[in-house]
């Protein structure tokens, strides 16, 4: 919630990839270390990476993660 | 549907009597399937009366006929339907407003058309939901209308037409362009909310209903207030629209608008029969059903699951099986599945098909709205000004920066602001050389024009609104039709009325509708941010009949005449090859193109002298 609250103020419009490693590195400031998901589908292709807690998604929504197919986990 | 032919001259004229003569002896003689509703100088007008739900209200005095389904536009009443037109109608104020009078005091889903014999101006009104089709042409000063172009050719009232190749390159560009032309440069239809009057010879288009004109009539900034009156007049159209329809079939996407269609529904005093359809697949984002039981189990309703593609559509021969349309459309390609829905209604005794649709528009969701200038314009920097921009910045995905520097371009620009509805498609397939012979005002409906003091937000919608009233599904010819219950007058203007900063309150998609309809939906329902979609259908629809697709398109017609790059369409429609989502869209709207050039081709050879 506070990440998302300050995410706004930061000069750089939303992007997967540089919005999971910022809260990657934000989270690890608590010792708290997620899973970094990285997720693709195919016809039409799309790849999209997510961070996830166990089984909770902590940016965007279930129901987009879903729809990926995970290739790679950091 | 509504299937009617009307022919409308000025009597005075004497140029016009030989055709007159020929085309009303052709319409009075037409087969049984065909009832004469007026045969006056100046009008004659058939319909095909057994088609269900067609309906025809002759004017008083024989001013003229309305097709289509009339309601009393006071919402502040228990809604009530027009059976046939009261005494107390005025058609000295019909005259007088020159149409204006009937979008005034009736709302519903119809085509007008009257004579103004003293003046000597004839008209043709479509409202503004656009569910009627109406489509015009002309022949040695004749006014010709039409709802179905199948039935213009048969009975042969039309001259001879050619193709618009000018259009078809538009097509190309826009995909489906919200315009008046078709793609025969003697047809043209009529645009949700217009009239075309006729005097001396000379066709004037004007709009009688303008959303650049409503938006700014007594402003609903009080949220409570416009949570109410949104819930009351949504309420309200789906009263009406239940008093048609009896035995609905509801189409349950799992979204909130249909949700709130179906709550609506289970609060309508006439208590219709409802049973809902939910289509999925298993792409991504494209099985939703565990919503659409969430929202059917909360209504008591039964739900249909049926998946995407059930109907057996393909992109193979069969496309070239369609009927002849006035313009070329993606609904073309899913003629089947609009089939088969109608079908599926038929068998389970329903009336009509209802879905969601409309509220994407009128509750507003769209990630181009910068309602933060909205705010500004109404308010300035007093109030809540930082936490609606900060709204805006979580609505649309960005920073808090972004939108301060969009305010800021927007205030120092002399450009207007243009938020590039169209254009994040491109035309990858379309010759270079026909691309630059369209230009931008080509493409564009009225409505987006000259809209430069309207507030950025109203902008947006209203070129939203644009886009949704002049789909071109109303064309395909079906036994039930498509009647969303949300694309209704009233809906349409409370929706301009509330400024979008109250629409969007809490930078959430249809902020102020989650919190009017919060009984109506389950909680589930309620909080999603995500909508589904049908790319992975699109895609495999596409992958399946790429080789027939590639013929097709490399030896046809539009390659014959230089409007699409064979080299781009061969890269694209190369067999095992990815497909980039960017080129989904622009290589339907390259097929339906073709498959409509070779159906209008087909029909005009065999329709020429000597066949």
């Amino acid at each position: 919630m506070r990440f998302n609250e300050f995410r706004a103020a930061f000069p750089r419009n939303y992007l997967c990839l540089y919005d999971s490693l910022a809260l990657m590195l934000y989270l690890a400031y608590f010792s708290v270390f997620p899973n970094w998901v990285f997720g693709v589908r195919s016809n039409p292709f799309m790849a999209h990476c997510w961070v996830q807690y166990g089984r909770t998604v902590l940016n965007g929504t279930d129901e987009e993660a879903r729809s990926y197919t995970p290739i790679m986990i950091v | 549907m509504h299937h009617y032919v009307v022919i409308m001259w000025d009597p005075s004229e004497d140029a016009s009597s030989a055709s007159v003569s020929s085309l009303r002896s052709k319409l009075v003689a037409t087969g049984r399937q065909w009832s004469c509703v007026m045969d006056h100088p100046g009008v004659v007008a058939i319909h095909r009366a057994e088609t269900f739900g067609s309906r025809a209200h002759l004017l008083p005095d024989r001013a003229g006929v309305v097709f289509g389904s009339l309601f009393s536009a006071r919402t502040d009443l228990d809604p009530c339907a027009v059976e046939c037109i009261p005494q107390s109608f005025s058609v000295s104020n019909l005259f007088m407003t020159r149409g204006r009078y009937l979008l005034q005091e009736y709302c519903g889903y119809y085509a007008a058309f009257f004579n103004d014999i003293e003046r000597h101006r004839i008209s043709a009104v479509r409202d503004c939901s656009a569910k009627v089709p109406c489509f015009f042409s002309k022949l040695d000063g004749v006014n010709i209308y039409f709802s179905f172009l199948a039935d213009a050719l048969e009975l042969n009232l039309l001259p001879d037409l050619s193709i618009n190749w000018h259009f078809i390159a538009t097509y190309l560009f826009a995909t489906e362009p919200r315009t008046a032309d078709c793609g025969f440069e003697q047809i043209t239809q009529l645009l949700a909310g217009e009239c075309i009057e006729t005097r001396d010879g000379e066709d004037r288009r004007t709009f009688l209903w303008d959303p650049r004109e409503i938006w700014s009539r007594d402003p609903i900034t009080n949220y409570f207030e416009a949570q109410r009156q949104l819930r009351r007049v949504t309420q309200w159209c789906v009263d009406i629209h239940a008093l048609k329809n009896r035995d609905i079939l509801l189409q349950l996407s799992g979204g909130f608008d249909s949700t709130v269609v179906l709550g609506c529904l289970r609060e309508s005093g006439s208590r219709p029969k409802v049973t809902c359809v939910t289509r999925y697949s298993k792409g991504p984002e494209e099985d939703e059903r565990h919503y659409a039981r969430l929202a059917a189990d909360a209504a008591g309703v039964r739900l249909i699951e049926s998946e995407w593609l059930e109907s057996g559509l393909a992109f193979n021969e069969q496309l070239l099986r369609v009927p002849l349309l006035p313009r070329p459309s993606l609904h073309l390609l899913v003629a089947r599945e609009h089939q088969y829905k109608s079908d599926l209604a038929g068998n389970i005794g329903a009336s009509s098909v209802w879905s969601g649709e409309g509220g994407d528009h009128f509750f507003v969701r769209g990630l181009a709205v910068l309602f933060a200038a909205d705010y500004l314009r109404d308010n300035g920097l007093r109030g809540t000004a930082l936490r609606v921009i900060a709204d805006n910045a979580r609505y649309s995905h960005v920073s808090y920066w972004t939108i301060f520097r969009q305010l800021a371009r927007r205030n120092t620009s002399r450009n207007p602001w243009n938020p590039s509805l169209h254009q994040e498609d491109g035309a990858p397939f379309l010759n270079l050389d026909a691309a630059a012979a369209v230009l931008s005002k080509d493409t564009a409906h009225p409505w987006t024009t000259g809209v430069e003091s309207i507030p950025t937000g109203k902008q947006w919608q209203i070129r939203e609104f644009a886009d949704l009233l002049n789909r071109a599904a109303t064309m395909l010819d079906r036994a039930i039709y498509d009647n969303p219950p949300l694309v209704s007058q009233p809906l349409m203007e409370l929706s301009l009325r509330i400024p979008t900063y109250v629409l969007l309150r809490g930078g959430r998609h249809r902020g102020l509708a989650r919190d009017a309809f919060s009984d109506l939906v389950p909680t589930a329902i309620r909080d999603r941010e995500s909508k589904g979609n049908t790319n992975s259908v699109n895609a495999r629809l596409l992958g399946t009949g790429c080789q027939y697709i590639r013929e097709l398109l490399l030896d046809g017609i539009l390659a014959r005449e230089h409007l699409v790059s064979k080299y781009s369409l061969a890269s694209a429609l190369t067999p095992g090859k990815p497909l980039a989502l960017r080129d989904v869209f622009p290589l339907l709207s390259t097929l339906s193109a073709e498959v409509w050039l070779r159906t209008a081709e087909s029909t005009l050879r065999r329709s020429a002298p000597g066949n």
